[in-house]
């Protein structure tokens, strides 16, 4: 398999929302609204992509027993990096994001990359990998967050256009699985006999 | 076995404590400069540093910033923390010299972004509402408790939270003036009632 269609395949194949159905606490959590989605899911890209770079360049000195533990350990390292860089260079992008960065901890996508993909392929491929599903988690999340924004607050991207308030359930948690679920139907009629 | 996962450990362990060395300082210069924006934000045009001193109310102990124009007082913002829905709510509240409300700043609070997090739109109606209010006169407590204050839709626990930081700092207000001046302490049996009552 080509790069270009490791990056390809989170995007529809692999989509890790719709198709694998992984991760879905931040799925559920955190898709308010457009902006939170998508940031939520680029700071999952960028973890992703360094953690599968890494696991994959150690994974044949870990053995095999102690493989789970060593993977989080190395994950919770990045994202807890990541999270005091960020809060001391860019505290206006931590602002908008710091609530969302320990939650990548426990985002199951990143364990389940690292195992099923990361520690038998190549760090550039690995690499790619992380990209391609970092991708495919970004636009999902962009799409559930429009949605539900759109339905719950009568806004796109924050940009106010009803002036009054929204059907609010769709703001609340049932309104996450209702905008999931009738999604994840879309995006399989849409798909159907091809994936 | 014991080994690689131990090294690992020490890997990460060496690492995560550099960078908490290399950023502790920054963090905490960030810390203030938010603190300092949100005083800013809450009193009338100051000259120099506020001047800070500590009160402490029922066993807590808040932190007066008092906004000076020459040697006169021009304002006072103090800082409280209550519970809302999604947890802490960190507001700073400014007072005008004549103890009413100047302004308010959210500094954090974990809300939900689209109902409770409204609170953070300083020109929306719940916010301004507030402005150039004397608490002396005017019951700090959401209608349906019975106050003066209009609650933001669907988040009931939010603006109870909000509005009851608003009443703490103004009683931190009141430990704080009541020593200085006689003028302002001596509104304080007429505040009591409507705010003690959450």
């Amino acid at each position: 398999m080509s790069r270009i269609d490791l990056i390809k395949k989170g995007l529809i194949k692999d989509n890790p929302t719709f198709v694998l159905v992984l991760g879905m606490c931040p799925t559920l959590g955190t898709t308010t609204s457009a902006l939170n989605g998508m940031g939520m899911g680029l700071a999952t890209l960028v973890v992703l992509t360094l953690s599968n770079m890494v696991i994959s360049a150690l994974a044949k000195y870990i053995p095999d027993k102690v493989r789970i533990p060593s993977y989080i350990v190395i994950i919770s390292a990045f994202v807890t990096i990541i999270q005091l860089l960020m809060q001391a260079y860019l505290p206006s992008l931590y602002e908008t994001l710091g609530l969302f960065i320990p939650l990548i901890v426990v985002n199951c996508i990143v364990l389940g990359r690292a195992e099923a993909f990361a520690n038998k392929n190549t760090v550039l491929d690995s690499a790619c990998d992380g990209l391609g599903i970092g991708l495919g988690f970004t636009l999902s999340l962009t799409i559930i967050g429009l949605v539900r924004e759109l339905l719950g607050s009568g806004s796109l991207f924050g940009w106010s256009f009803t002036g009054g308030d929204g059907i609010l359930v769709f703001v609340l948690a049932p309104g996450a699985f209702l905008v999931l679920g009738l999604l994840m139907a879309l995006f399989n009629k849409l798909t159907q006999g091809r994936i | 076995m014991l080994i690689s996962l131990g090294a690992i450990c020490l890997v990460c362990a060496a690492l995560l404590s550099s960078v908490n060395a290399m950023t502790a300082k920054r963090i905490a210069r960030v810390q203030e400069q938010k603190t300092e924006r949100a005083i800013a934000q809450v009193v009338p045009a100051f000259e120099g540093a506020p001047v800070d001193t500590a009160v402490i109310l029922d066993g807590t102990e808040y932190l007066v910033h008092k906004a000076m124009v020459g040697d006169s007082i021009v304002g006072y913002a103090i800082e409280s923390v209550t519970t809302g829905f999604g947890g802490p709510i960190n507001l700073m509240v400014g007072f005008s010299g004549d103890g009413r409300i100047y302004s308010t700043a959210v500094i954090s609070h974990s809300e939900t972004p689209g109902l409770g997090a409204k609170m953070t739109d300083d020109e929306s109606y719940f916010r301004t509402q507030f402005v150039g209010k004397k608490p002396s006169e005017y019951n700090l407590a959401v209608s349906k408790d019975g106050g003066d204050v209009d609650a933001i839709t669907a988040s009931t626990i939010t603006s109870r939270a909000f509005t009851q930081a608003v009443a703490k700092a103004y009683n931190v207000y009141l430990a704080a003036t009541g020593s200085s001046t006689d003028a302002v302490s001596s509104a304080t049996p007429q505040v009591g009632e409507g705010e003690n009552d959450e």
